[in-house]
């Protein structure tokens, strides 16, 4: 009898599937929701002390989109037959409805950041010689009107744009967490609240690496960081990390009130086999500082002095960046430590350095997208001029 | 209106682009994909004109009726010979031996079913590999350490 049972592979839950790969992977798709998020609020909101970052977000945005997939692509097996999912998609399948998501973003934020440029690429064009004066006309699709009729027009359609950009960026990065929210055998993962949590922490995330983008760049152009805009980021900042580690912790609080069976496992996963990872880095550290820390900018401020403000406010961003990928980090790695039969817990996964799916590889991805901006920003100039600044918000 | 040129040729070229995935994908969905279901249903039929690599369950017995014997009766009586040994198919050919049978005697596959782990029922033997062969930190576990002290007889018949 016991042959019968022991006639196939078992346990089919003692390895770590999923990755570091698949931790960065919604870490970089957060990033393109949440830097989009800051960009709308100066486009679509109206937030005018936001100019001086409204196209480095749009930009940075994209530029994290255009990695976004390479975490997944790095982890597959078979990466050339990724394309199969959107040549012949499936509406059962989640991840084919991605690539439909994914396109029509990408269209969205391409199209934005074209009008967004479109002037300073017709101006650069005419400053141009050979085959760069060629390619940047041919981007300039023809047009040369950079008169204030087609300028408001190109404000017009940017609205719209980024209007629609705003569901598109929240079902982009939702969708992320409902990947995980819908794995219903896993008990640390299946909960509605998944999509929400992912969202807010990809908001956080977003407005933090705008920050630290924002404060670098001034830094290496020599120019004044905004006062108004740092403070309105840092204000944001707060807001949005104060609702995303709230979230995540009534997520916990009611596993654990609730008493379920699922908690006679995620309860010593917590309490044990991610602690330092969870409650050190995640709640504590990641949460609890940057939360003093920017309840100091936005609540005191007419007691710091400018430079104090932005060195604050530059390392609570750095921290709070740590905290989502921690968050991303305990979730994925976190959810596949236990048998999803609650028997007990797998040994802890600690990523290889040098291979396919390793920390090396994890870097060259998370850094493409910074040399993307910069070689952006060598054409076209993601800094908004001060001058111009000043004079819309006032 | 005057000003919006630029705007009307991005909507086109969009359009333009849009055509071209379409038309594109329709070009790259395999020829006989969605016949009989959602996948491509010439797959079969590829895999029907394969030749066999693995043998029947009891195919090996018709030689090796000693061997299937003791094995019947032990503990590894459900695992198939060519878990451990190579596919039927590179040892015979048309009733012919062709080569002789390969043996995986690595200490990995062992470890496949009886390296301790937390979710595996007790009624496998499992251990700790490195524990079990006393092996200090930072020593290799030989290549063929299982094999080492469990022979053929006692895997066949344990």
């Amino acid at each position: 009898m016991h042959g019968q049972s022991l006639n196939f592979l078992f346990p089919n839950d003692v390895h770590i599937m999923w990755s570091l790969m698949i931790v960065l992977y919604p870490y970089i798709t957060g990033l393109v929701a949440g830097a989009f998020i800051v960009g709308s609020l100066y486009h679509v909101f109206g937030r005018s002390e936001l100019k001086p970052v409204s196209r480095l977000a749009m930009v940075a945005s994209l530029s994290f989109l255009l990695v976004a997939t390479l975490p997944l692509l790095s982890h597959l097996g078979h990466p050339e037959r990724a394309l199969n999912i959107v040549i012949t998609p499936h509406f059962t399948s989640a991840m084919s409805a991605f690539g439909m998501i994914y396109a029509a973003y990408l269209i969205l934020v391409v199209l934005e950041i074209w009008l967004l440029f479109r002037s300073e690429i017709i101006e650069l064009a005419a400053r141009s010689t050979g085959i760069k004066r060629g390619l940047l006309k041919m981007a300039a699709l023809g047009v040369y009107d950079i008169s204030d009729e087609a300028r408001r027009a190109d404000h017009k359609v940017v609205t719209v744009l980024a209007a629609l950009g705003i569901p598109a960026a929240c079902i982009l990065h939702g969708y992320v967490g409902f990947m995980f929210g819908s794995v219903k055998a896993n008990a640390f993962w299946s909960t509605p609240l998944m999509p929400i949590i992912f969202l807010f922490s990809a908001v956080t995330s977003g407005i933090a690496m705008i920050i630290i983008l924002y404060e670098t760049l001034s830094a290496v152009n020599g120019r004044k960081i905004s006062g108004d805009c740092l403070q309105s980021l840092a204000g944001y900042l707060w807001l949005f990390a104060t609702v995303t580690v709230t979230l995540e912790i009534l997520e916990i609080v009611t596993l654990s009130y609730a008493q379920d069976e699922e908690w006679l496992i995620v309860g010593p996963l917590i309490r044990d086999k991610i602690a330092f990872s969870f409650i050190g880095i995640q709640m504590v550290f990641g949460s609890l500082i940057p939360f003093i820390l920017l309840g100091i900018v936005v609540t005191l401020k007419r007691y710091l002095t400018a430079g104090m403000r932005n060195v604050i406010t530059f390392i609570a961003a750095l921290i709070l960046l740590i905290q989502v990928f921690s968050m991303r980090w305990n979730v994925v790695i976190g959810g596949q430590i236990f048998s999803k039969s609650g028997i007990g817990f797998r040994e802890n996964y600690v990523p290889e350095l040098g291979t396919r799916e390793g920390v090396a590889a994890a870097l060259c991805i998370f850094i493409i997208p910074f040399l993307i901006m910069g070689a952006f920003n060598r054409l076209l100039p993601l800094a908004v001029e001060d001058g111009d600044a000043q004079a819309r918000s006032h | 209106m005057e000003h919006t040129k630029h705007i009307w040729r991005a909507a086109f070229l969009l359009i333009a682009v849009l055509t071209f995935v379409i038309v594109g994908r329709h070009f790259l969905v395999p020829k006989s994909f969605g016949e009989a279901g959602y996948y491509r249903y010439d797959a079969l039929f590829e895999h029907m004109d394969k030749e066999p690599r693995h043998g029947a369950p009891d195919a090996c017995a018709d030689c090796h009726d000693d061997i299937a014997a003791a094995k019947a009766g032990g503990k590894h009586a459900p695992v198939k010979c060519e878990v451990c040994h190579d596919v039927l198919a590179s040892h015979v050919k048309d009733g012919e031996k062709v080569a002789d049978m390969r043996i995986n005697r690595s200490w990995e596959l062992c470890a496949y079913c009886h390296q301790r782990l937390v979710g595996r029922p007790a009624l496998v033997a499992q251990v700790d590999i490195r524990e079990h062969l006393e092996l200090s930190a930072g020593q290799a576990i030989p290549a063929e350490a299982c094999v080492q002290c469990h022979d053929k007889d006692a895997i066949h018949h344990p």
